[in-house]
């Protein structure tokens, strides 16, 4: 369930329609990662993400994201600032589970999300750089209400997404370099993998897709279809520097219909 | 659209991270101090090896501190906590002073004068082949290499190399290099060592790999794998000022047997340096790893060189330079 651009009524009944959400966005952010320093950073950043979402028969729903993202995160304590840029992509398949209520749809279903996260703390001497490379499976939910508000179509949906397992690499306990890699040119030994006790997220995201209307001479003649999102997420890594961040997304984007 | 604002600051709210995430505790001296003790504590690597008691040193030292004291007086606590240590690398930054431990060349001669070797060896005619200055002398070729952190460029050292290939032998001065990059070292032992092998195990590394003061990884092998051998006989001039790097580099080339040691004992350094930082905004620097010679010593202490020589002050007072005079000496009576 989408809204996209068109100047009838939304086609949804469309047997596979596609579409395409170029999502700018803006972060505000909380970074602790003890590979860099203890203390607590705070951020800001932005987001450029490229999504597509394909409705299969009405039985399947699946999401392709691609996003980047840079952050500039500043202390108190004192002028320093890491930088961090981050790369990742999200392919999430999503099944229709209650469909009884017309104007409400709840879908369950599962990701992968390939992710790598760069920090940068240039006043450190060796410890200067830290890194989150990680994969992970995980489970998602998303759940959609159609509505109408001053006689304009709204779509409401609340998506919550939660890594079951994942495999990834942080830097060492005391050294920035993975040991193995330095050494003896094997990644192996410094990879992790674990379950929430080893690497806990939790991705919240709220969106809101609506209407504004292209009016020539009073009459409609383009419905343009708009999404603003609130992305709400904690990740955290405990071992073998505690990692933990949280970061506040607001995005926008125009939603684009590809059939 | 109200209700749409209501609906997002709901959500923004309701998100908060406080409950996963604490807060850093208040900026006072006290967890100042803790944090330093604990972070060292935690990941410094030569405990063991120095034999330092630092719960000890924490009982000594906590009772100094209290949330009513100065920042200078703090610093001096924390300091003097820290000189326990007895370690170059380990230094704590403030805004008004930086303390740090350099016993390690204080209390020894310096073995080294600048100004003689600039105006009575190199005088005004030497070559400046960045980051190296160089000259052949008596028919030895003399490079001059003051730090690591000052990047070689292969492009320049192969060139140098192959002019001093033919000469009987070379000096390379590395006195007062205090360290830099490690990688500047592997590089330049590379070119100057007597090929034994495609790969020639000149060390080992260790890397703390948890809190407790011995949890260290296996010792991982370093290996030079030179290009091409230097037959040239190569003799390297040390004192108590060549450090970190430096000394990590006359550890790699006391292993090839075209290589001769001559002068001080080098300072040491024998762990790669680790950075923290405190809730007042202090920066502080200590060794987390253990750097170790190919028969697995530790190399904190220094090198010591093949052949123990000192500046004589009468040499000094004469504009002589006692070590390069040996040095040259040695590779022409070969």
């Amino acid at each position: 369930m989408i809204l996209p651009d068109t100047v009838v009524a939304p086609e949804i009944q469309q047997r596979f329609p596609r579409y395409r959400l170029s999502q700018w966005g803006f972060s505000v952010n909380t970074l602790r990662d003890e590979a860099l320093s203890p203390l607590l950073y705070q951020g800001a950043g932005i987001q450029w993400t490229v999504q597509y979402w394909k409705y299969k028969d009405e039985k399947l729903l699946v999401q392709n994201t691609l996003g980047a993202s840079s952050t500039t995160f500043t202390n108190e304590a004192n002028d320093n600032i890491i930088a961090g840029f981050g790369l990742e992509y999200r392919h999430t398949r999503l099944y229709p589970v209650l469909l009884a209520h017309e104007k409400m749809q709840l879908y369950l279903g599962g990701f992968l999300h390939p992710l790598f996260y760069i920090k940068l703390l240039p006043t450190n001497v060796n410890n200067a750089i830290s890194y989150d490379i990680l994969g992970s499976i995980g489970a998602s939910g998303l759940w959609q209400y159609s509505f109408e508000l001053f006689n304009r179509q709204f779509v409401l949906s609340d998506q919550l997404s939660i890594p079951l397992i994942a495999l990834f690499l942080r830097p060492p306990f005391a050294w920035p370099v993975p040991t193995a890699v330095e050494e003896e040119g094997r990644l192996s030994s410094d990879l992790q993998w674990g379950s929430w006790n080893r690497y806990f997220s939790l991705t919240n995201q709220v969106s809101l897709n609506f209407y504004t209307y292209k009016k020539r001479r009073r009459q409609v003649v383009k419905k343009i279809s708009q999404q603003l999102s609130y992305t709400w997420n904690y990740s955290a890594i405990p071992k073998p520097n505690l990692m933990q961040v949280a970061s506040h997304t607001i995005t926008y984007s125009r939603v684009l219909k590809m059939d | 659209m109200k209700k749409i604002i209501l609906l997002f600051s709901c959500c923004w709210c309701l998100s908060c991270e406080k409950a996963f995430i604490e807060p850093d505790p208040a900026n006072n001296p006290v967890n100042n101090f803790e944090l330093l003790w604990e972070t060292v504590d935690r990941k410094y690597s030569f405990f063991t090896y120095k034999q330092i008691d630092w719960r000890e040193a924490y009982n000594r030292y906590r009772p100094q501190v209290n949330n009513q004291m100065s920042p200078e007086a703090l610093f001096e606590v924390m300091a003097a906590m820290l000189y326990e240590l007895r370690d170059g690398h380990v230094n704590l930054q403030s805004e008004f002073d930086v303390a740090r431990n350099w016993d390690w060349f204080l209390d020894y001669p310096p073995n080294y004068n600048k100004n003689i070797i600039e105006r009575n060896y190199l005088g005004k005619d030497y070559q400046i082949i960045t980051p190296f200055a160089t000259k052949v002398i008596n028919g030895v070729g003399y490079i001059r290499y003051s730090s690591f952190l000052n990047v070689i460029d292969e492009e320049t050292l192969d060139p140098l190399l192959e002019k001093y290939r033919q000469l009987p032998g070379v000096i390379l001065d590395v006195r007062d290099n205090t360290g830099g990059l490690m990688d500047g070292a592997i590089l330049l032992a590379s070119k100057l060592c007597r090929k034994t092998g495609d790969k020639v195990l000149v060390g080992y590394q260790r890397y703390k790999e948890g809190p407790s003061h011995d949890d260290f990884t296996k010792a991982f092998p370093v290996y030079l794998e030179p290009e091409q051998s230097f037959e040239t006989q190569v003799v390297i001039l040390t004192n108590r000022s060549v450090y970190s790097a430096a000394n990590l580099f006359v550890s790699y080339m006391s292993v090839f047997p075209n290589v001769t040691i001559i002068g001080d004992k080098t300072g040491g350094g024998g762990g790669g340096p680790y950075s923290g930082e405190l809730y007042n905004g202090w920066k502080f620097n200590f060794s987390s790893t253990q750097l170790l010679d190919t028969d697995q010593n530790i190399i904190e202490d220094g090198i010591n060189p093949d052949i123990q020589v000192d500046m004589l002050p009468e040499d000094e007072a004469r504009g002589t330079d006692t070590i390069l005079e040996t040095a040259m000496d040695y590779i022409l009576t070969l």
